[in-house]
């Protein structure tokens, strides 16, 4: 490339001072304006947060398009992984099967009792919840940010601090919002703090995440108990996330560390459903939500 | 061709390292879910600024890097101008040591990469801690890193070959 000759009357060029005493006094400067945009970006959240809905807005429709290839390659590429762990996977889910036949047949004798009960009280249900079903067309928050984009945003009915689900699980909370895409902040996320309860215990705790695909527990009262396998929930303790979504089960229990292995398959979201409504619960979720459908 | 025509056509062909970067840079931000570590891309903004830094300074000053940063930062989801910082930090390493890489041979260029986005990977490592006053465990950063460098001769084919055409318009 070395023959390549510069092109004398270049515009960029002019517009340049040339030299290296100027280009150095051009780059200090620059990079001084760089940094105090990083302050700034620290004090003023609400301007950039506003800039970068808009240009996430501007590129979702391309993304979108592009979306589609990239996700085909990333399924070929699984597809792949996927017939090497076929039979454990296959043995595996015979025995869940297995167990899930007996817990419909508990569920569906709950379900009738409830409904027979219900109507002993003249129970007026809920009103059910409102979804936003949406493509996730951007995955990649940075190296450390875990965040997804979502082509749906504020005409679409999703605001800040609505839950993203999938079939499985929680999957995160919206935390910007553009007019047609959105930004959602995964649980795995190192600003992810989200209050939760163990689901049997009834134990308050915040899952707090740190960029692994196991997020911590934290905030646990000290002589709480866990155990590997816990489910646990959303509380719905401050308001933002509606109460009873499913979030993960307890990986790991070591000492005063805990991990919890998430329900949704963070790293190969392509659909999700972000809550529009924060009042509903998971009584209401159960009701509209196909269990397991993510595509 | 009229004089008009003739400097806009000079215009699109100055602009174009500056485009490719802008959307080599949007092409980062695509869901790639092959890493069982993060969605993790590689770095494409960084090839796109290293190359045409040593091959066309002209065409990249730094003036049009702080743009390309803040592009990168309001394509990501983290702190604003985090990127733009680390990448002009970067740049001056280049640019002052450019005259080193012109007429070297590929894989001196590549191994020169290397070292450039090891560089790249520490300072924004460092900066994303201070900024965030906690540690932050690097692993999900040393895969991009590895990743950057492996697609890196894909690039450096791809951006001689649009090199070779503004030069030949030129």
């Amino acid at each position: 490339m070395a023959s390549v000759k510069y092109r004398p009357g270049s515009i960029i060029r002019l517009a340049v001072p040339s030299g290296t005493l100027s280009q150095r006094i051009v780059l200090t400067t620059l990079i001084m304006a760089a940094f105090g945009i990083v302050l700034l970006g620290k004090a003023e959240t609400v301007l950039f947060e506003r800039l970068r809905a808009g240009v996430v807005d501007f590129v979702a429709p391309i993304m979108n398009v592009m979306a589609r290839p990239a996700a085909a390659v990333s399924d070929a590429v699984e597809g792949i992984n996927e017939l090497g762990r076929l039979r454990d996977e296959n043995a595996k889910l015979r025995a869940q099967n297995e167990r899930l036949l007996r817990w419909q047949a508990a569920g569906l004798k709950l379900s009738g009792e409830n409904d027979r009960l219900r109507g002993l009280l003249r129970f007026v249900p809920e009103t059910g919840a409102d979804f936003v079903t949406a493509r996730v067309v951007g995955d990649s928050g940075g190296v450390f940010v875990r965040s997804i984009v979502v082509v749906a945003g504020a005409r679409d009915g999703v605001s800040k601090g609505q839950a993203a689900v999938t079939g499985d699980g929680l999957v995160g909370r919206v935390v910007s919002v553009g007019d047609r895409s959105a930004r959602v902040l995964l649980i795995t996320d190192l600003n992810s703090n989200i209050p939760v309860v163990f689901e049997e215990s009834r134990e308050r705790a915040i899952l707090s995440g740190d960029n692994t695909a196991a997020p911590k527990i934290a905030r646990l009262r000290g002589n709480a108990r866990v155990n590997t396998g816990d489910r646990i929930v959303t509380s719905g303790h401050g308001g933002v996330l509606p109460p009873g979504l499913p979030i993960g089960i307890v990986s790991n229990v070591a000492g005063d560390e805990i991990h919890v292995r998430p329900l949704a398959e963070l790293d190969r979201l392509e659909f999700v459903r972000v809550i529009a409504r924060p009042e509903a619960t998971f009584g209401a979720l159960q009701g509209r939500v196909p269990g397991g459908t993510r595509r | 061709m009229s004089g008009l025509l003739r400097r806009l056509d000079g215009l699109a062909t100055d602009l174009t390292p500056f485009v490719v970067a802008l959307v080599l840079i949007m092409f980062s931000a695509m869901p790639i879910n092959v890493s069982s570590i993060g969605p993790v891309a590689p770095n494409l903004g960084l090839i796109a600024v290293f190359y045409w830094t040593i091959y066309r300074p002209d065409l990249m000053p730094a003036i049009a890097v702080l743009p390309l940063g803040l592009w990168q930062d309001l394509m990501n989801a983290g702190p604003i101008g985090l990127n733009a910082l680390t990448l002009l930090i970067v740049y001056g390493v280049i640019v002052f040591q450019r005259v080193f890489f012109r007429g070297k041979s590929f894989l001196i260029v590549w191994w020169a990469f290397g070292l450039t986005a090891a560089f790249a990977a520490a300072v924004f490592w460092l900066a994303v801690m201070a900024w965030h006053l906690r540690y932050v465990d690097p692993a999900p950063l040393a895969f991009q890193l590895g990743l950057t460098v492996a697609v890196f001769p894909l690039l450096y084919w791809l951006l001689s070959r649009i090199h070779r055409s503004i030069a030949r318009r030129s």
